[in-house]
């Protein structure tokens, strides 16, 4: 057994699981349901040992660090916090449902990893901080937190329009009642929210002690601003402007968007501190 | 007359409304946003060059117009954050006096009609002569705060605890406001720039940072000593480090060791470690000398400039000169073509004695048809060399950053003070008299539904259990 066996089988595993996810909800078996809560848990399961794994060979090989040092790494690590928190989520509401629209992106982000070169890099010394750790654990934690927002506002659709038109079949009916999903995911947010901007705050006392600057307008930095202005947005149309339904709904998956280019189209597509190129 | 005059009123009212609201600031959100995803697509700060190849002459113009290839300092960005700054006073100041309200103690009666809107009531006897001493200690307990009204029955009470968290969002609002005030403190009368500062030698100014001059730091900083280590077998810095002296006068003041991650401070002036390079210049050369009928080669080590004695013999050798990238211009002049070491040469001067033998360049790699010094039977080659580094510092000057570090403490505050604390309030009307009494509760919670459910019930079953045992004659 070693670290790329268990990194494919973590693959498999959320793979199996949203199979299981999805097929619940195209044929509604509860058997489905059943088999897919565990297949995502042993799944969480095998990924934390892949990454205690890397962590600890790291540090055999003298370049020990945290693991979430590059895209590799932080891409592994979104997927662990997408799965921990909807697991969370699932064990808090016992909804199964959402699973569908939900493993699916721990599977996407787990997968391509897999296909993303993995060999262990030291660290530049600008990424040896302590700060590391906890500015991109907490970021991360608040992706996986929009991640599952995201998935619940993409059912909140679905439901809506099954509602209007006023059936009752399909993956739809599987679903809670629409306001119930809008509770949900103001819930995530809530959740990623503060998490987000510990993140960034983070980011920014320690880019005040590597490089004597807590705020350069760096792409990623700038665009982190961003995100957190459409979530500040979100919060407050909905808390004081009344804002409900499908517009916060949209307004959710376009955070989450906005997520994705933080995460990657920044540092695929634009240069700047947080390059990977 | 008083119609138009109330007409103004009104209006004035509503523009003073809609400076404090949720939908201007969203309105500013999004020109923000927007604003700011323009500005990482076009390179900020470049040469107009870079602009040009990339958005043509004419796109040029209208971009130096707008100010967009320096966005976020642009007049109208800042503009667009002063209005932002303005609708968070403006808003805090408009919801104070319903704030002051929330914080100040709860009202102990409910609003009238409110009973049916509540999710959470039970109603209990109580058999104790007076319940007031249970109840205290019941709701002190789970860390409510009790007022109540009237000394005979009914008696009105309500616990409440976590109004405090009511002050989450205005925490948040005056912390985006402080650290917008710590930025523009310290863009106003800060600075910022850097220095490349060779191994063993001494600057008492910095460049300023986007090409404005140079600043005196008012101390002298000194490179004692610059090293890299690399990762095993490959040219990845692993750690690079400065060893740096503030001097003062003619006095060493301060001492420090500067690596990426831990920069050195005085005087409120920060010096952090950012790059490192190669002079083109070099501290010693290694020379071998051979004298070749006699089979006899000495390698020596000779700092650039003074003469050295080679030990054992009567030679002297000094090196005059050292490029790292030799060249002939057109003139047959040696000049060096860049800082890189592609072609290292040292001029060097050999004595014996008082004798000059050999005036002539070295090279470390050998020429087809020149490589070493050659005199009769001396051989002198260039073998190695001690390239001097030197050490790029980022000096900055921030006063605005403790200002900006209390606003994000203050955040986190707010963040927590909203979505960890939660709002609970529990109303208690007491009916009837010493022996048998009534109580009536009424919960409310702002969030956790469901673990209120659970803490309400707990209080009740506490209170009702309790509340049905006498207590001996003559106490209570």
């Amino acid at each position: 057994m070693n670290f790329s066996h268990l990194a494919g089988a973590t693959v498999l595993l959320y793979l199996l699981a949203s199979v299981a996810y999805i097929s619940y909800a195209a044929i509604r078996a509860p058997i489905l349901a059943r088999l897919a809560s565990p297949l995502t848990c042993l799944g969480l399961l095998v990924q934390t040992a892949a990454i205690a794994w890397r962590t600890v060979t790291s540090y055999r090989l003298g370049m020990g660090h945290a693991p979430f040092s590059n895209l590799y790494e932080s891409m592994v690590f979104f997927s662990w916090c997408i799965a921990l928190i909807y697991i969370i989520f699932e064990w808090r509401t016992k909804q199964k449902i959402f699973g569908a629209f939900v493993i699916p992106f721990a599977l996407l982000t787990s997968a391509y990893a897999a296909i993303l070169d993995s060999q262990i890099e030291p660290l530049i010394p600008a990424l040896k901080s302590n700060w590391l750790l906890i500015h991109v654990s907490v970021s991360f934690l608040a992706y996986g937190a929009f991640a599952l927002s995201c998935g619940i506002s993409m059912a909140y659709l679905i439901k809506i329009r099954q509602e209007k038109a006023e059936t009752d079949g399909g993956l739809a009916g599987l679903l809670p009642a629409s306001q119930l999903l809008d509770e949900y995911s103001y819930k995530g947010i809530a959740v990623g929210f503060p998490l987000l901007t510990l993140g960034i705050l983070t980011g920014a006392i320690w880019a005040q002690y590597a490089w004597g600057s807590y705020w350069s307008w760096d792409p990623k930095e700038t665009w982190s601003l961003i995100v957190w202005l459409i979530y500040a947005g979100f919060l407050h149309a909905r808390i004081v402007g009344g804002w409900r339904g499908k517009r916060t709904a949209v307004l959710c998956i376009l955070g989450f968007a906005g997520v994705i280019f933080l995460y990657l189209g920044v540092n695929l597509l634009l240069s700047g501190l947080h390059s990977y190129n | 007359m008083n119609s138009s005059s109330s007409e103004r009123g009104a209006g004035g009212e509503r523009i003073w409304r809609g400076l404090g609201s949720v939908r201007l600031a969203l309105v500013l959100f999004l020109i923000l946003g927007l604003s700011s995803i323009v500005g990482t697509i076009v390179p900020q700060g470049a040469d107009p060059a870079v602009y040009q190849r990339r958005y043509g002459e004419g796109a040029l113009k209208l971009l130096s117009f707008l100010g967009l290839e320096d966005l976020f300092h642009s007049w109208w960005f800042i503009a667009i954050l002063s209005l932002l700054s303005m609708n968070l006073l403006i808003c805090s100041f408009q919801r104070l006096p319903s704030l002051w309200k929330v914080l100040r103690a709860p009202d102990i009666k409910m609003e009238p009609g409110r009973e049916k809107d509540l999710p959470f009531q039970r109603s209990f006897p109580i058999l104790a002569g007076n319940p007031r001493p249970l109840v205290d200690e019941v709701f002190w307990k789970k860390g409510y705060q009790i007022r109540s009204e009237g000394e005979t029955s009914p008696l009105y009470l309500v616990a409440s605890k976590g109004r405090w968290s009511r002050m989450g969002p205005y925490l948040v609002h005056l912390s985006v406001l402080i650290v917008l005030l710590g930025a523009t403190w310290g863009a106003l009368f800060g600075f910022r720039g850097y220095l490349n500062l060779p191994e063993g030698e001494t600057a008492d100014s910095f460049a300023l940072q986007g090409g404005k001059g140079w600043k005196k730091m008012g101390f002298s900083l000194r490179c004692d000593d610059f090293e890299a280590s690399y990762y095993e077998g490959t040219r990845r810095p692993k750690d690079y480090r400065s060893q740096l002296s503030v001097i003062e006068g003619e006095k060493e003041v301060l001492t420090k060791t500067v690596r990426v991650n831990d920069p050195l401070s005085y005087q409120g002036i920060n010096i952090y470690q950012s790059s490192f390079g190669k002079t083109g210049q070099v501290r010693s050369v290694t020379l071998s000398l051979e004298d070749r009928p006699r089979n006899e080669s000495l390698q020596i080590k000779a700092r650039v400039g003074s003469p050295h004695r080679v030990e054992g013999t009567d030679y002297s050798v000094q090196v005059t000169r050292f490029l790292p990238d030799f060249a002939l211009d057109e003139g047959f002049l040696a000049f060096s073509r860049s800082d890189e070491f592609n072609n290292p040469a040292a001029l060097i001067e050999v004595r014996r004695g008082d004798r000059p033998l050999l005036h002539t360049w070295v090279f470390a790699k050998p020429l087809p048809f020149h490589g070493m010094g050659e005199k009769g039977n001396l051989h002198v080659g260039l073998i190695d060399f001690e390239a001097i580094q030197f050490t790029g510092l980022q000096v900055n000057y921030d006063p605005g950053v403790p200002l900006v570090w209390a606003g994000f403490a203050l955040m986190i505050l707010g963040l927590m003070a909203s979505l960890l604390v939660t709002e609970r309030r529990i109303w208690i009307q007491m009916t009837g008299e010493e022996g048998g009494w009534n109580l009536q509760l009424w919960g409310f919670s702002r969030r956790g539904k469901g673990a209120f459910e659970q803490e309400f019930m707990r209080i009740c079953t506490e209170l009702q259990g309790k509340g049905s045992i006498l207590p001996p004659k003559g106490k209570g």
